[in-house]
């Protein structure tokens, strides 16, 4: 799964323009995707819909996978 | 046929009522939420789940056929055959009678049911698939209870490790069942903690039977019909379950699965006594284990 990877506000606005380029049909889904926080809170991620690039003007960074470190290791009982 | 849920087509086909039919929760009633990609009671009449297509991202209810299967007929002529046609689950309805639907509005993370133009199976069982990073399902799912039974027919692509995968839960300090280090672990309190661990050798890549009952005075954990060999704590003194939602393949965002869910069913009730009735049903429909 593609991510890209910016800024909070940077994948936000990824998404707005890739749920005006889907135009959602159904009556259950509205929103493409959830940004995915770094474990760190530095960075956000978000996954990428083939087909819809980030304006020009974005700083988004595009990767084939998210590495492990954006999977932050539990503490579990 | 089912009306009125908004844009697109909405019929559930093939399914024919009544005439005999006798699901699990016919047999063993009282159910808080059940999901399966199978009819679970004569008294449901509507669709198992809700599918978004790839091609064109409509949706549509899909019900069960004339045995109470998953209707693939219908499915795949909605979704399509070729190999870039997927199918996605939008909602996986509660067949309890309790109206806990189980959703997920945001398209990266629903699961599969239709994968490259065939419906998605795990070890040969039709399953809906989640990927491990991304898909859940939500439902709005009161409990508060300590009396607690679980069946859930489902497995994972790879060994757990130590990360643990959740079939369901709520809450990573308070409830959830998931699979991690080759145990079933459940979990179904905040404090006293509450763990009904189990050393029964989970196996990846295999579907498996996983059933949990917190009765009220011990607690058991069963794969595929088969005790624990771990005594489970002791449960009497059990703060038990305080929760209004659960999500299916994760624990709200964290511990997601990798691999495949064909039927869950919640008791916030002690179903001991039906226990093995209730997993010989289940296994006399998927052909788990022998």
């Amino acid at each position: 799964m593609a991510w890209y990877i910016g800024t909070r506000e940077e994948v936000e606005q990824y998404n707005q323009k890739v749920n005006e380029a889907k135009a959602y049909k159904g009556s259950i889904t509205s929103n493409w995707a959830n940004p995915k926080p770094h474990p760190t809170d530095e960075y956000f991620a978000i996954v990428a819909c083939g087909g819809v690039e980030p304006d020009e003007e974005s700083s988004l960074r595009f990767v084939e996978a998210l590495g492990e470190d954006w999977f932050a290791t539990e503490e579990l009982p | 046929m089912k009306l009125g849920l908004g844009l697109g087509v909405n019929s559930i086909t093939s399914q024919k009522i009544g005439a005999g039919f006798t699901g699990i929760l016919d047999e063993y009633s009282g159910a808080a939420a059940a999901y399966s990609v199978r009819r679970l009671s004569s008294s449901y009449t509507d669709g198992l789940i809700r599918v978004r297509r790839s091609s064109d991202d409509t949706e549509q209810d899909i019900g069960f056929d004339s045995n109470g299967d998953l209707d693939s007929t219908a499915l795949l002529a909605f979704v399509g055959t070729g190999g870039t046609d997927n199918g996605f689950v939008t909602t996986w309805y509660d067949q309890s009678g309790n109206g806990n639907d189980a959703t997920n509005a945001t398209e990266s993370e629903q699961p599969l049911i239709v994968d490259g133009g065939s419906v998605a199976q795990f070890d040969g069982i039709n399953a809906v698939e989640f990927n491990g990073t991304s898909h859940e399902l939500a439902a709005s799912l009161s409990l508060s209870t300590t009396a607690f039974s679980s069946f859930s027919v489902a497995g994972t692509d790879g060994a757990a490790g130590t990360n643990a995968q959740a079939i369901f839960g709520s809450n990573a300090t308070a409830f959830y069942s998931q699979i991690r280090s080759y145990d079933l672990e459940t979990r179904i309190s905040t404090s006293p903690i509450l763990t009904l661990d189990d050393d029964i050798g989970n196996n990846p890549n295999q579907m498996q039977l996983f059933a949990s009952i917190n009765g009220t005075s011990a607690g058991n954990q069963y794969i595929d019909g088969t005790i624990g060999n771990q005594s489970p704590l002791d449960t009497s003194s059990s703060g038990g379950i305080s929760e209004t939602s659960v999500y299916i393949g994760s624990v709200n965002g964290q511990r997601y699965l990798g691999g495949g869910i064909s039927e869950i069913i919640i008791f916030d009730s002690d179903q001991s006594s039906n226990r093995t009735g209730m997993e010989t049903n289940i296994n006399d429909h998927f052909d788990i284990y022998s």
